[in-house]
């Protein structure tokens, strides 16, 4: 089961290497473990997260590809699909049968199919579209819905922070 | 086959699930639809996949997997053991067919027999143990020492009336030869039987609901806290607060204490946060100098108060929100807290929680948020449990769905497998089920009928003793005193009275004296009515003496003396609910039910039956619906619903656009805000409210009687002499035609002209005019429209009645200011003497008087009003508050003070009443009925002049087509048709004038017609539905008189309505049932017929064979029957099939209802029967042709030919038969055969491939294995 895993998780590596999609930079945190991934994401263009860089660990499971990676920003990132210790919460990254609300089609939920490069285009998409009909972090879609300025400023904040800039523009 | 050596050729295709390549022992397949970079997959990869959602992949019967992306099943095939020989055996293959076929076999009966047991069989058990129990209180069976007889037919009227019908004996033979008569008395108890279960099932919810609805009332609260006051005593009071204030002496204890007692009883009254906050106050003042106390005490009050707010439902409901478990208790000593407004978190012993008002019927509430935290993790657990946990389990119910569906398509063959498989359906569960059913049924039968008839024999006894030991001691006290002589003495002078008396006697006394001999002898006993009587008499009883157990256990406590003992109390509750549920459901069920049957039977009487029916009879829709007479009730309450709507849509009209507001007081507008109705039944008195529905019902009554009675019984027939109102019985006999034409023309017109806006318009129009007209002439315009008008306010007196009558004009010019300088009559009178040129005087009179000016005002505003006042609004009398309010001490009952009538509204307005106030309004309403009269009577007239006319155009059809006996016919019809009305050519007229209407408004005729734009004309006065009275005008949205209103197309408004679609649903149905079974008896009987003749022409058989197919009288019969049976059947199915989307219908256009009703039922039978005719007619018709052309010296016809063929010519020409003819029937019948064998072959091959393949699959499979999708598409 871990060999699998592990031979599909170098082929993706591979993969990604050779053909990096732009933006996003992810590879294993360790070379002695390919479970553990560290990813930096930029913030897309035309979103709050403009101009910031994410930081973000991709845990994978023994069993992957069966079953989805979990993906956690660290720090923490505002925003409503992402709960406040940094999980993300996207219908990719969901087994399939865990959604007891069947909010989420089956075909968008986590299968083979998928890999470490659409997660992270996902949740590049998820920074760009919050999804507020499944939120996470309800404080961040209440925000997000009903005081859009000031949800952006505070994200503008946070992301001048993670660059080291501090509050200065707050 | 499967694998992919050779797809592999495509370089770089990866797995897309492990993302390897192709490898010799691993190759990729492509098993469904998805393309691109994840076209492919491993076996075992997807194995896995499948496997870690927990899919068994080995069962080679297992349920279709579907892939994630594309949603294709992933393409498998059966692997089959190495074992499996080359040819199947034999006897594996009849074993494996049969045990298939008994199988399935087994499942259709136990379906049918499930069914048939479950629905039929305790239809039958609900009978019998009626009857059984019914026997056994009689202690005799109705037919003497026959117990099956007895139990079949029961009690029928038959019994008395025609004794000899069933008089055979219930033996074998005698049940052979009475089998129709057998069927017909099970069907009777079938419908029997349905009936009162239904109307039982009914009743038991409206009566649950109903309790339900009071209990949650929150007035049902504040009355039993009037019967019963709070539930803590002072003490109780007292020791809770030392409990919490130990340094606190007596005396300030008992003052708090009495404060918040005072406090919890004002709240009750009225549960307005206010009463608390002036409490704190008064708290406040009383403890003034306890500082501590004080402030605590202030704490805990304002504690209270913002709690309060918090539960303000719970509050409000006192209780019945709260459900009878002990997970309540939280909540319930949150309730506590909040009425003592003390914080005891630490002191909540069990005895103190307390249910204002528990129930243990009452089903448990979804638990409040705040308070039920405990209860609701138990849930939790459960229903984790039900699920099989959150996060890992949550696969393996999935799994198991999938797999209860793989065990579905596992018997795809089973037919009802599924169904069957589900309910773990066996014969002794489903006997068991129904056993259960029978003990239940016969549970419930003992309890609710047998135990209260048994009571209610004694108790009627009891009752009928008493009533006759009075009756007897009335009549001898009548016999010993002189009143008999002189009554004697009184009749015979006044010869009315002793008609009158006789009357009586025979009407009412002798009936009486009729139906107790009758109950006491059981000549009547087969009655239902009589029957329940006794059940009826105990309930009665039941329910009297739980009303007086209620008051019996509240003596001696009031609102002030509360009852402590809990259990006490909820005895009270429970009965004082039930007492109001009785209470309710009567004024209800009156309201609901029998003001509309009454109606309708008004109606009946004074319209329905003196137009339709003969002058003689009284009701003529119990004469429709004879088959079955509880349908009459239904149609009686439809009729009455639909004229009470329609009359509360004219009041609404007059009431929005010609009166004044206020007028109509005393009519219930629909925007009042008074209006509660439950309320208001729990909190006045039954009598009061008994007395008002019987008056506003008589007054109803009265309306209906006067003002279509008179029409269709007095005026019309005797005072006119024309039957321009009666239908001519061509159009009225009692027929499906008849009936069916009429309600069909009633549905469309009614479609069409009730939401017509132009009708609406034009009608508003006419009652604008006639009302102001009479209100100016009566001098009601003041009262009536609110409109002053300086002339009403008196009257002209002229010198004598010659300038009265005569010279009116003269007399008036003759005083210049005439209206300018009013005298009074003593004025006027001198002045006519010294003036001898002026021979008129204005003489104001009347008074004004203060009148609601809103048809919304409370009841008791509504006293204070109607008093004459001084042109600046003095009272001229004192208002005699005191009789007002004695009055409403009196009508007031117990919870009088619970009544809160909404007063925003409640205003007057000054107008004018004239003198003679009373005469002129009631002339008013008699000249609304004259005019409503004119109104209705003159559409109708001319709707039906309409349609006759127009039918003229037929005439010259019929008269040149030659058909002259019709055109006799119709010129009478026609000629008639001037002569009587009848509701289809009304109807139709009715139709037909609204369309003109719609026409001329359209494309503003008017202009044509008149320079300025003028509404009422003869061609316009159209629309208005014939039959029907003004109601059908309703208050339509802001309709600008002049121009047209667009409006759906005719069809539409036709077709697009629930009613309309159901009906057009039925009869498609019916004629495509009757349509198909045609279709399939004429090929029965064709093929019939050319059997019989290829057996006998081919083979020579026996004459004696010629009996059989032999067409006699009785086959036309049969044949008939048949299908006429079959149409009923194909009509009754396809709908009972299909009554789920008749409830969709409403939303489909109608269009589309007929595309899929003829699809549904039709489509594909026809196509089939249409190819079988066509054959079948090949065949027979050939031999005609054949026959026909060759011998054609012998019949005169091919008609002759025929009837030959069919074996209808006797015996005597069969001997003639040429040779030809057995020639060519031979090589038909053998073309025939050779056909069918050659069908029959194919058939028999493919059912042996699909039972070699079952066996195969069932015996020697062993798994499956990848396919790849394309193979699967070319293969």
């Amino acid at each position: 089961m871990s060999k699998t895993a592990q031979r599909r998780l170098l082929k993706e590596l591979q993969q990604l290497m050779r053909d990096p999609p732009p933006g996003i930079v992810a590879g294993p945190q360790d070379e002695s473990d390919l479970f553990l991934w560290d990813c930096l994401v930029q913030g897309p263009p035309d979103s709050p997260y403009e101009g910031g860089v994410f930081e973000a660990q991709l845990r994978f499971p023994r069993d992957y590809p069966l079953s989805p990676p979990k993906l956690t920003f660290v720090p923490s990132v505002l925003h409503p699909n992402v709960y406040p210790n940094g999980e993300v919460c996207i219908s990719i990254l969901h087994a399939p049968g865990e959604d007891p609300n069947q909010y989420e089609l089956a075909e968008e939920r986590w299968s083979p199919v998928q890999s470490v490069e659409k997660i992270l285009l996902s949740v590049v998409s998820m920074l760009s579209e919050p999804n507020v009909e499944s939120g996470a972090n309800i404080d961040a879609c209440v925000l997000w819905r009903d005081n859009r300025p000031e949800f952006e400023r505070q994200v503008k904040r946070n992301v001048l922070k993670s660059l080291g800039f501090g509050e200065s523009e707050a | 086959m499967s694998s992919l050596e050779g797809s592999g050729a495509l370089s770089g295709a990866t797995c897309r699930i492990c993302r390897g390549e192709a490898t010799d022992d691993n190759p990729l397949f492509h098993p469904c639809k998805c393309k691109g970079s994840i076209k492919y997959l491993h076996e075992p990869c997807l194995l896995e996949w499948i496997e870690a959602r927990n899919i068994d992949i080995n069962d080679p019967h297992g349920a279709a997997i579907y892939c994630d992306i594309c949603h294709h099943p992933f393409q498998f095939k059966t692997t089959y053991a190495e074992t499996m020989p080359e040819k199947i055996p034999l006897r594996l293959l009849l074993t494996n067919t049969s045990k298939l076929y008994l199988i399935k076999l087994k499942n259709t009966v136990l379906v049918t027999f499930a069914l048939g047991l479950l629905v039929g069989g305790t239809i039958l058990a609900w009978n019998v143990s009626g009857k059984l129990y019914t026997f056994v209180l009689d202690g005799k069976l109705p037919y003497k020492n026959e117990f099956f007889k007895s139990l079949w037919f029961g009690y029928s009227e038959d019994m008395t009336t025609n004794r000899d019908k069933l008089a055979f004996k219930f033996t074998t033979a005698g049940v052979y030869q009475n089998i129709p008569l057998l069927v017909t008395a099970l069907l009777e108890n079938i419908k029997f039987s349905v009936s009162q279960i239904g109307l039982l099932l009914l009743l038991h919810l409206a009566l649950y609901f109903q309790y339900d609805m009071i209990v949650r009332e929150d007035v049902f609260g504040k009355m039993v806290f009037h019967k019963i006051g709070p539930s803590y005593s002072l003490e109780d009071y007292k020791n809770r607060l030392r409990e919490r204030f130990p340094d606190v002496d007596d005396e300030m204890l008992e003052q708090v204490a009495r404060i918040m007692r005072n406090k919890e009883l004002l709240k009750q009254e009225d549960g307005d946060d206010l009463d608390a906050e002036v409490d704190v106050g008064d708290v406040g003042d009383v403890v003034a100098d306890r500082h501590e106390l004080d402030e605590l005490v202030h704490n805990g009050e304002l504690d209270a108060s913002l709690e309060d707010r918090e539960n303000e439902e719970e509050e409000e409901n006192l209780g019945p929100d709260s459900a009878n478990d002990e997970s309540d208790h939280s909540s319930i000593h949150s309730h506590d807290d909040s009425f003592t407004g003390l914080r005891l978190p630490e002191e909540r012993p069990p005895e103190f929680a307390e249910n204002p008002f528990e129930h243990p019927l009452r089903p448990v509430q979804p638990p409040n948020p705040i308070h039920h935290h405990e209860p609701e993790e138990p849930r939790i657990q459960l229903a984790d449990v039900f699920a099989g946990g959150a996060d890992i389990q949550q696969p393996q119910l999935q799994q198991q769905d999938l797999e209860d569906e793989a065990a579905m398509q596992n018997e795809p063959d089973q037919g009802g497998a599924p169904f069957v498989m589900l309910l773990k359906l066996r014969f002794s569960t489903v006997l068991l089920y129904f056993l259960l059913a029978v003990v239940i049924i016969n549970a419930y039968a003992f309890v609710s009928y047998f135990v209260p008839t048994v009571i209610g024999y004694q108790l009627l006894n009891l009752y009928l003793g008493t009533i006759k030991t009075i009756g007897h001691g009335i009549s001898t006290a009548y016999r010993l005193s002189g009143l008999r002589n002189l009554n004697n003495n009184v009749a015979q002078k006044v010869p009315i009275l002793s008609v009158i008396e006789t009357w009586i006697e025979t009407n009412v006394f002798q009936n009486a004296q009729y139906y107790y001999n009758c109950y006491r002898d059981g000549s009547l006993d087969y009655l239902t009515e009589v029957r329940l009587l006794p059940g009826l008499v105990t309930y009665s009883t039941f329910v009297a003496l739980l009303c007086v157990a209620s008051e019996f256990i509240r003596r001696g406590y009031n609102r002030t003396h509360g009852m402590t003992n809990k259990k006490r109390r909820l005895v009270f509750q429970i009965l004082f609910a039930i007492r109001c549920t009785f209470k309710v459901f009567t004024l209800f069920f009156i309201e609901l039910a029998g003001f509309p049957i009454l109606a309708g039977v008004m109606l009946d009487i004074s319209l329905i039956a003196p137009i339709l029916g003969s002058p003689t009879t009284w009701l003529w829709v119990t004469q429709v619906f004879k088959f079955w007479s509880p349908m009459s009730y239904i149609i009686y309450w439809a009729i009455g619903t639909l004229y009470m709507y329609w009359f509360a849509k004219y009041i609404g009209m007059i009431r929005q656009y010609i009166i004044r507001p206020g007028v109509l007081f005393f009519i219930r507008s629909p925007d009042d805000p008074n209006i509660k109705i439950l309320h208001d039944s729990l909190i006045h008195p039954m009598s009061i409210q008994l007395s008002r529905l019987c008056l506003s019902m008589f007054i109803y009554a009265v309306f209906i009687i006067a003002g279509f009675g008179i029409h269709t019984r007095l005026l019309f027939p005797y005072v006119f002499k024309t039957r321009i109102l009666d239908a001519h019985p061509l159009f009225s006999t009692i027929g499906f035609v008849n009936v069916g034409t009429m309600i069909l023309g009633f549905i469309i017109a009614k479609n069409l002209i009730e939401e017509n806006p132009n009708v609406k318009a034009l009608v508003r129009h006419y009652w604008m005019t006639v009302m102001t007209i009479i209100a100016r002439k009566l001098r009601l315009s003041s009262f009536i429209l609110g409109k002053d008008y300086a002339l009403e306010r008196g009257h002209v007196l002229y010198r004598n009645s010659f300038y009265h009558f005569f010279a009116t004009k003269t007399a008036q010019w003759s005083n210049p200011d005439l209206f300018s300088n009013p005298k009074t009559v003593m004025q006027a009178r001198t002045l006519f003497k010294e003036n001898k040129d002026i021979h008129a005087y204005f003489v104001p009179d009347g008074t004004l008087m203060r009148v609601p000016s809103s048809d919304i005002v409370s009841r008791n505003y509504v006293q204070t009003m109607f008093l004459p006042v001084t042109k600046d609004d003095k009272l001229l009398k004192p208002l005699d508050l005191k009789r007002i309010k004695e009055r409403n001490r009196r009508n007031a009952g117990e919870f009088a003070y619970l009544d809160h009538q909404n007063t925003d509204f409640d205003d007057y307005f000054i107008c004018y009443v004239p003198p003679h106030f009373k005469l002129r309004y009631m002339t008013l309403i008699g000249l609304m009925w004259l005019f409503a009269s004119i109104l209705i009577f003159s559409i109708a007239v001319l709707s039906q002049y309409t349609t006759n006319t127009l039918s003229a155009v037929v005439l010259p059809v019929l008269w040149m087509s030659g058909f002259h006996d019709k055109l006799t016919a119709f010129k009478t019809l026609i000629r008639e048709g001037y002569r009587q009305c009848n509701f289809q050519y009304t109807s139709f007229g009715a139709i037909i004038l609204s369309l003109a209407l719609d026409f001329y408004k359209e494309h503003d005729l008017s202009r044509y017609f008149f320079s300025e734009v003028v509404v009422e004309d003869g061609d316009a006065n159209g629309g208005n539905e014939g039959d029907e009275e003004q109601p059908v005008v309703a208050n339509a949205p802001n309709v600008n008189l002049n121009p047209a209103v667009p409006r759906q197309r005719a069809f539409d408004l036709i077709f697009e309505n629930f009613v309309m679609k159901s009906i057009v649903f039925s009869l498609l149905n019916f004629l495509g049932g009757f349509l198909v079974t045609l279709t399939v008896s004429v090929m029965i009987y064709f093929l019939r017929y050319t059997a019989a003749y290829a057996t006998r022409t081919a083979l020579e058989f026996a004459p004696s064979l010629k009996k059989y197919t032999m067409l006699s009288g009785g086959g036309v019969e049969m044949f008939k029957t048949l299908v006429f049976v079959l149409s009923i059947f194909w009509f009754v199915f396809p709908t009972i099939k299909s009554s789920g989307q008749l409830i969709q219908i409403n939303n489909q256009r109608f269009a589309d209802v007929i595309k899929m009703i003829w699809g549904l039922n039709l489509a594909a039978p026809v196509k089939n029967l249409c190819k079988a005719f066509l054959f079948i007619t090949v065949v027979v018709g050939g031999p005609m042709v054949y026959e026909f052309y060759f011998s054609s010296t012998k019949y005169r016809s091919f008609l002759d030919a025929m009837y030959f063929i069919k074996l209808r010519t006797p015996m005597e020409h069969y001997q003639d038969m040429t040779t030809s003819m057995h020639y060519s029937s031979m090589i038909v019948c053998l073309a025939t055969l050779s056909v069918a064998i050659y069908h029959f072959v194919h058939i028999m091959r493919f059912w042996f491939g699909k039972a070699v393949q079952d066996v195969k699959d069932q015996v020697y499979a062993k798994g499956r294995s990848l396919e790849n999708y394309e193979n699967v598409e070319t293969s």
